[in-house]
């Protein structure tokens, strides 16, 4: 439905020849530091990452602060303090998360301070990633990934999808369960991109300088992951604001200005790689 | 004894005073079609302090000493009369009214609405009449009712181009839109840019700002009634109108000469033949048209029936991609009855339906969308002029609601909610002229709302979450709201030219609407109260003051007026923090409920004589809203909230052939949140926010242009030539400002702002034949 509306207010907006320029904005700052917590316990680790707000002029800072007491205790009798190494806190044993085992964060630096807790759901296997390019807006294609997966029909899960692309992530969506008990479930992702097989310039390639994320190339590779979240992490991620549209996502945290989240999760992965457009072509 | 001495002499001054009273009465109508001409005024050159205003059905009555009178009808856009009468003990005196506007029939801000306001009772009211609206700037060739209103004072915008409307701090889902006493949902085509009134079928439209008689209520912002005409019933006539976008046609004719007559209205745009030469939309369509009809019988000297029907559909789509239809269908039929002078009965049944379709179909996988709102209602309302201090309304509506907030398919899942009742409205109302120049109106008007099953009902922890579901046998009542809504005004007349106004009212609503985007779209949720939403209530308290000025060659030269304004609710709805309209189908888990406040000063001052006319309107508001879970349960600026808006119209006729006007609109700074920060998860950048609103928008300016050029009239035949240029100097005015990653800049954010339009030129043919 969101997508719909979205869909409506770009034709809408187009239709009436409407207008589009930059601002510069005086932006406010934040009224008292606010601590970022990034805590995750999965099937992979138990690892959690701590940053300052960023001023809106200024580019995000994601180094990951040092100097805080951060532990995570489990139902199951498992506890242990992190420590700081490489931008984040991680466990000394390299621990993993059990499924059904709800965990508990708490992090303290300076006058922030915050607990959060999340159980771990069981995982959803992947079952196989495919691709399709779809014609929309007369000659503009959308490149959609189809992740396939087998869904538990008894359990209420929530997902988390991610897709990288040559490394980096290009879309991180969520959903809830469905209730779909068929034997594949499948989501389809957007990635907003154009069918551009044939261009491999360089300079195609760049736009300012920088690499164009909106043109998908032959041989790009994409590394997909499916996480299955508490209901708490998937409020936090479906109510995210992406384009400010004035709100903070719920968080679970609970403290002193600290926001983001802490999840149990456990997650499957799979990748593939595009095939050039002549391979492409063979294949059809 | 003393007492009975003085019972005495005041028995003989009263019958010695009735002695020599006589009454004048009589009617005032059109020349060109017979219809009544209500709002008309009429004065007694020899009694300067005597005058009245002509009745809805076109009838006056006025009390004066025997003898020999000078009297004068006057109305806006027709010619004024005046005629000498010998009146004894009774005389009759009618009068037919020529239109003096050479312009083809459309709407007009009248210029009398302020010296109106310096005679009624009832504060805080706008009038529009049918006159010459023609001669004002309109987009795309369209003349619009609603975007007239924007132009007064308390009355705005709701986004730049829109025919949506918030009056003092409402929201515009807060105004009750009636369209011959029969309840309008979504008074807008293409998303808002033109209203869903024909301008060429209007009769008659007033705005109650917030305080409102008894007879009115259901919504808490404010009460638009908009009545249509009946057609003529002395001969045939077409009205239309070409335009580049959108061209219009009326019909009407007798049905039996001078006792009924019919009416046909319609009205289409063809946007789609543009959006077809185009490459990127010519798969595109978008459209609207309306349907107005009418008929309407003088079955005696005592009764008055009307038909009408109204049908307007929208409909845009890309090819099989997606499509979103909505559209409302109403019929209504009215019976007035006059028991005799002083007594009519008016009884109206109507039927409302409004209906959404939206879907989209991605790869095979359909996602669909369907809202309905229905309502039919049985109104009866009787007037009584009881002497000529008092003047009573009695009456009641009884209502049934079907609303269908949603029903949704999302990939494999249906979902739909639907939610029924039934409402009562009791009323009684008396507008008191204690003295000449003290009047005052009192009512109280009673809601009870009967939330009807069948359906599942809910109750919800703090987050949102189901706790318990109740299911309800089809007809079983789930919950009944009473409200009594107290009404008062008062009108203290310093001079004849001057007056004074207090008011307050308190009033109830119990349709809620979430909007799904910035501005009010067809695509808007909306649910009525349920067991855990509670009707919305507004107490609003206001004072003002009123004055014209004559001069040597005109009454009513200069008028000015000033009202202030304090409002509270309660129960007014807002998004939870982190969901949207469509997170969830229960509307209940998606809204938290809280209390607003509003306040303001409106000025205007009008001129109303010479070649050049116009006025100058300013509003200062304050918008705020408390709702617990929201913004840490502290008060914050409510979304709509603007500090001053400007209006400034001018009407300059040169001669006959020709009109100019302009116009120009200053709004100063939307409300809106701009983030104080940002931070990055998963490599997506998340905007942190301190307080909702916290920022203003740029300032809004434009100027409106527009000429009429009235060709020859002919025997049958009159055409006249109108051009606009909507936004002439081109700014880009903020309709949507939002902040969002990318990757080309050093900071990685920008912020962006899309104005709707630059400026737009029209050019519109309109022509009459009889």
């Amino acid at each position: 439905m969101k997508k719909l509306n979205y869909i409506l207010a770009i034709m809408a907006g187009a239709l009436f020849a409407s207008c589009e320029k930059t601002l510069e904005l005086d932006y406010d700052k934040a009224g008292e530091e606010v601590l970022v917590v990034q805590g995750n316990v999965s099937n992979e680790g138990i690892y959690v990452i701590l940053n300052a707000l960023s001023n809106v002029t200024d580019s995000v800072s994601t180094c990951g602060l040092a100097g805080a007491e951060v532990s995570v205790a489990g139902s199951d009798g498992y506890e242990e303090t992190l420590v700081y190494g490489d931008g984040r806190y991680y466990s000394p044993t390299n621990a993993v998360g059990v499924p059904g085992v709800t965990y508990t964060l708490h992090v303290k630096r300076g006058a922030n301070e915050c607990y959060a807790k999340s159980t771990m759901p069981n995982p959803t296997p992947i079952d196989s990633v495919r691709y399709k390019w779809l014609k929309m807006f007369g000659d503009v294609d959308i490149f959609m990934l189809y992740i396939y997966f087998n869904d538990n029909p008894d359990t209420e899960d929530y997902h988390l999808y991610s897709v990288e692309r040559n490394g980096k992530t290009v879309r991180f969506y969520c959903a809830p369960d469905e209730g779909l008990s068929d034997v594949y479930n499948y989501r389809y992702i957007d990635l907003n991109t154009k069918l551009e097989w044939k261009e491999d310039e360089r300079e195609k390639k760049e736009f300012h300088g920088m690499e164009r994320t909106d043109v998908i190339y032959g041989g790009n590779s994409f590394n997909v992951s499916l996480r299955t979240v508490d209901k708490n992490t998937y409020r936090f991620f479906s109510s995210g604001d992406f384009n400010g549209s004035g709100v903070n996502p719920t968080s679970n945290l609970v403290g002193n200005n600290c926001v983001g989240y802490f999840s149990a999760y456990s997650v499957d992965k799979r990748s593939m790689v595009m095939p050039t457009y002549d391979e492409a072509l063979k294949m059809k | 004894m003393f007492k009975f001495k003085v019972l005495i002499f005041v028995s003989i001054l009263f019958s010695t005073a009735l002695a020599n009273a006589a009454k004048l009465r009589g009617t005032v109508v059109a020349a060109e079609d017979g219809s009544p001409l209500p709002g008309a005024s009429i004065t007694i050159k020899e009694l300067p302090n005597q005058g009245v205003e002509v009745e809805e059905d076109g009838t006056y009555k006025i009390e004066v000493p025997s003898g020999k009178y000078t009297v004068v009808c006057e109305l806006v856009g027709f010619t004024t009369l005046t005629k000498s009468v010998n009146v004894k003990q009774e005389a009759k005196l009618n009068f037919k009214l020529e239109s003096d506007v050479e312009d083809l029939g459309a709407v007009e801000v009248t210029s009398r609405s302020l010296h109106k306001a310096v005679e009624q009772t009832q504060m805080s009211v706008a009038h529009l009449e049918v006159g010459d609206v023609k001669k004002m700037p309109s987009m795309f060739g369209e003349q619009d009712i609603i975007k007239s209103l924007q132009l007064m004072p308390g009355v705005k915008a709701e986004s730049d181009g829109s025919s949506g409307f918030q009056v003092r701090g409402g929201e515009s889902s807060q105004n009750l839109v009636l369209l011959d006493g029969a309840t309008v949902n979504n008074a807008g085509h293409l998303m808002g840019l033109f209203s869903t009134f024909n301008s060429d079928v209007l009769r008659d439209v007033t705005l109650y700002k917030g305080q409102m008689p008894a007879q009115y209520g259901g919504r808490i912002a404010s009460v638009l009634d908009v009545s249509t005409i009946n057609g003529n019933n002395q001969s045939f006539q077409a009205d239309g109108a070409l335009g580049l976008l959108a061209s219009k046609l009326t019909l009407q004719g007798p049905i039996q000469k001078g006792k009924s007559s019919w009416l046909v209205a319609g009205r289409r745009t063809y946007i789609d033949l543009f959006l077809k030469a185009t490459e990127d939309f010519k798969d595109t369509k978008l459209n609207f048209y309306d349907l107005n009809a009418k008929l309407d019988f003088k079955l005696s000297q005592k009764d008055q029936l009307d038909v009408s029907f109204f049908n307007g559909q929208d409909h845009m789509a890309v090819n099989d991609l997606m499509a979103i239809k909505w559209g409302s269908t109403i019929g209504s039929l009215k019976w007035r009855h006059a028991f005799h002078s002083g007594l009519n009965l008016n009884s109206d049944v109507f039927v409302s339906h409004y209906k959404i379709r939206e879907w989209i179909d991605i790869d095979g996988s359909m996602n669909s969308f369907d809202g309905i709102n229905t309502q039919a209602s049985w109104r009866e309302n009787l007037t009584w002029k009881a002497g000529d201090k008092h003047t009573f309304d009695f009456g009641f509506q009884s209502s049934y609601h079907d609303v269908i907030t949603a029903d949704w398919y999302y990939n494999d899942i249906h979902e739909c909610e639907e939610r029924y009742a039934w409402e009562n409205n009791f009323w009684v109302n008396d507008e008191w002229k204690l003295t000449k120049r003290l009047s005052v109106l009192t009512g109280v008007r009673v809601t009870a709302f009967s939330l009807l099953g069948s359906g599942p009902y809910y109750q919800l922890d703090d987050e949102g979450n189901i706790l318990s579901t109740t299911n309800y046998g089809k007809g079983e009542f789930v919950k009944t709201y009473v409200n009594a809504e107290p009404r008062f005004s008062a009108n203290y007349k310093l001079t004849n030219n001057q007056s004074v106004k207090v008011a307050y009212s308190h009033t109830c609503q119990n349709l809620h609407t979430l909007k799904s985007g910035i501005t009010s779209m067809p695509t808007d949720r909306f649910t009525m109260s349920t067991n855990l939403l509670k009707p919305e209530v507004a107490d609003q308290v206001s004072a003002g003051y009123a004055i014209s000025f004559d001069n040597e060659a005109h009454n009513n030269a200069y008028e000015a007026s000033a009202d202030v304004y304090y409002k509270h609710t309660d129960n007014t709805i807002d998004y939870r923090d982190g969901v949207g309209a469509f997170d969830k189908i229960e509307i209940d888990r998606i809204v938290l409920a809280g209390q607003g406040r509003s306040y303001g000063l409106e000025l205007e001052l009008k001129k109303n004589f010479g070649k050049v006319t116009g006025w100058v309107s300013y509003t200062l508001s304050f918008t705020e809203s408390q709702i617990d879970g929201i913004n840490r349960n502290r008060w914050y600026t409510a979304s709509n909230d603007r500090r001053h808006d400007i209006n400034i119209v001018a009407i300059y006729s040169p001669n006959k052939k020709w009109d100019f006007s302009a116009s120009w609109k200053f709004y100063s700074g939307q409300a809106m949140s701009l983030p104080v920060g940002k931070y990055q998860i998963e490599n997506q950048t998340y905007y942190y926010y301190d307080n909702r609103n916290n920022y203003r928008a740029p300032s809004y300016h434009r100027l409106d242009l527009g000429a009429t050029r009235h060709g020859k009239q002919h025997k049958h035949w009159q055409g006249e030539w109108a051009f606009g240029l909507y936004n002439a100097y081109g700014r880009y005015n903020p309709f949507m400002i939002s902040v969002s990653e990318d990757q080309y800049t050093n900071s990685g954010s920008k912020a962006t702002l899309i104005a709707m339009y630059s400026f737009l030129p029209s050019v519109t043919y309109r022509f009459k034949f009889k």
